[in-house]
């Protein structure tokens, strides 16, 4: 008799399903390097196939046939509808006109501030970090951010040393009463868990877990004190119809290294 | 300038004063004017100020060779694949170049304000960051509620650079320069800059760039100085021409981990060989040419 495989899938793949979701259909995605440019491929190959994905070298409209290594390399200039400029494309969002943009970072707090500049005092750091690029802009100006981070204690620091990108500041209005025009992180997805930022205090609260993955598990991969929603789920898996095409388009693992 | 004065690699190099500010083109993998900047290497500038948005591999090159006493930036990271750009990080954290970081919005925007001969530009970017909070307000940075509508904006200087240089795919005999591709920052950096310096793959006929004009980039007047040099922006990709050579960079950045290796790389690549075409060859020579080599409908 035949059997039915489960689907097997590692904790970077229902990662970046997860993010792949967050792009809604005929939405405009700012698109940051890494992870989210495997996202947005595949956003545009499952549900969103009208979305229009943006990134800040200049390229609007990009339809890759393989999977880019950096936001300015040409298998997305391939495809593309527009040939653009870097004061354009970050310009859309300084014009309102971004609908959710993409960010990660070294460290990110429990009111989802990003530090992508520097470990240590600033002007003589331990270690420094590449720095802003378009982050800073994409946190302060799109509708919705979205924050891919890998789930270790050190990493998720109750408060970050340096704000590169900014969540919602202090908590609470903090957010609103420095004059920043977007609305701020609205999901955090880890290879842990998804969470969100509670609507009064954005502190983190925990949304769903993912398959396979205890509370603790990720309360003690926090650097903090987690809040967790009152209908707590588990992360929906992958569809086998996402996998197949995450694994087309990464065959080499430059992305997804089997974690 | 009617005619752009076409000169040799070398030439246009020796044409850079120690201690200039400094804007190199490019972003990610793509169009920065790596073969220039093995040059600067090799003739020993000291004390370059580079004024930059996301130019990450030419900046930790020029830094990784010691030419380099400051860094304006917003980025300077490899991405994905290969990491950090570990040259520029280890001199940031061993104190020996001075760092002032932006967003590349507001980086961009310096830029675009330079190219339009104003004095600053507003911006919504950086409130409440740390990248605010790092620059002296009144000097750096000032707030201002708008004189019309009241709303409050942030003013930064415009960047004016004395050098900017820049790759792109070709120019005609007068200077009349074409980018095939997104412009990044180019544009504005090289608007902005007193001097322009552009290394481009061909020269062509006026009639391919009349053929083509919303390609063209700066007209003739802007360019000051024209390179022209096949593959120059190698292991960078420019897009039309050739792909950007993977194995070389992970090459880079696993010889940017010690001292030893780095030195190794520094000798290897840019001091050993007598000129670009000997760098070529190193790099794996006309086999390693023909794998980069564009597909003419890819166009990598």
């Amino acid at each position: 008799m035949e059997t039915i495989q489960p689907v097997t899938f590692t904790y970077d793949e229902i990662m970046l399903c997860v993010a792949s979701e967050q792009i809604r259909d005929r939405e405009v995605a700012l698109i940051g390097t890494g992870l989210p440019m495997l996202a947005a491929t595949l956003a545009k190959q499952v549900h969103a196939p009208r979305a229009v994905m943006i990134y800040e070298s200049g390229l609007v409209d990009t339809n890759p046939v393989e999977v880019p290594v950096s936001v300015a390399d040409p298998r997305i200039m391939f495809g593309t509808t527009t040939f653009s400029s870097l004061y354009k494309t970050l310009g859309l969002l300084q014009r309102g006109v971004v609908d959710v943009g993409f960010l990660g970072g070294a460290e990110v707090d429990q009111f989802g501030n990003l530090n992508a500049t520097a470990i240590g005092q600033y002007e003589h750091p331990k270690i420094r970090l590449p720095g802003s690029g378009g982050a800073n802009d994409i946190a302060s100006m799109a509708d919705r951010v979205v924050i891919l981070m890998k789930h270790e204690k050190r990493r998720f620091p109750s408060k970050v040393g340096y704000i590169t990108s900014p969540g919602f500041l202090e908590g609470g209005n903090s957010r609103k009463e420095a004059g920043l025009k977007g609305g701020g992180p609205a999901v955090l997805i880890s290879n842990l868990a998804v969470m969100d930022f509670e609507p009064v205090s954005h502190r983190m609260r925990v949304r769903s877990i993912h398959p396979g993955i205890t509370r603790e598990q990720v309360q003690d991969a926090t650097g903090f004190d987690l809040l967790w929603a009152e209908d707590l789920t588990t992360t929906p898996e992958p569809t086998q119809f996402q996998l197949d095409i995450i694994r087309r388009l990464d065959p080499n693992g430059i992305f997804l290294k089997g974690e | 300038m009617l005619n752009s004065r076409i000169l040799t690699i070398e030439e246009a190099a020796a044409g850079i004063p120690d201690g200039s500010v400094v804007t190199v083109g490019g972003f990610g993998v793509f169009l920065q004017p790596m073969a220039m900047m093995r040059e600067m290497i090799r003739q020993g500038k000291k004390d370059i100020n580079l004024l930059s948005v996301g130019e990450a591999y030419a900046a930790d090159l020029l830094v990784g060779g010691g030419c380099v006493r400051s860094v304006t930036l917003a980025s300077f990271g490899f991405e994905a694949v290969t990491g950090r750009s570990r040259n520029f990080c280890k001199a940031v954290e061993q104190g020996k170049v001075e760092v002032e970081d932006y967003s590349h919005f507001s980086m961009a925007s310096r830029f675009l304000a330079g190219a339009m001969g104003l004095p600053f530009t507003a911006v919504h970017s950086m409130r409440g960051s740390d990248l605010l909070d790092h620059l002296p307000e009144g000097k750096k940075y000032v707030k201002m509620d708008c004189p019309f509508s009241g709303e409050e904006v942030i003013l930064l200087p415009a960047a004016k650079p004395d050098i900017a240089v820049i790759q792109a795919q070709r120019a005609d005999m007068d200077g009349n320069l074409q980018l095939m591709g997104p412009t990044i920052c180019i544009e504005e950096q090289a608007r902005a800059a007193k001097r322009v310096i552009a290394i481009v793959e061909e020269i062509v006929p006026r009639s391919v760039i009349q053929a083509n004009p919303t390609a063209t980039l700066l007209p003739s007047f802007f360019v000051d100085t024209l390179v022209v040099l096949p593959y120059s922006a190698h292991p960078m990709a420019s897009y039309g021409y050739y792909d950007y050579d993977l194995e070389h960079l992970y090459t880079y950045t696993n010889s940017s981990k010690t001292p030893e290796s780095w030195k190794g790389y520094l000798d290897e690549y840019v001091y050993a060989p007598k000129d670009h075409y000997e760098y070529l060859e190193r790099v794996g020579g006309l086999r390693k040419i023909m794998q980069l080599r564009a597909d003419p409908l890819l166009g990598y």
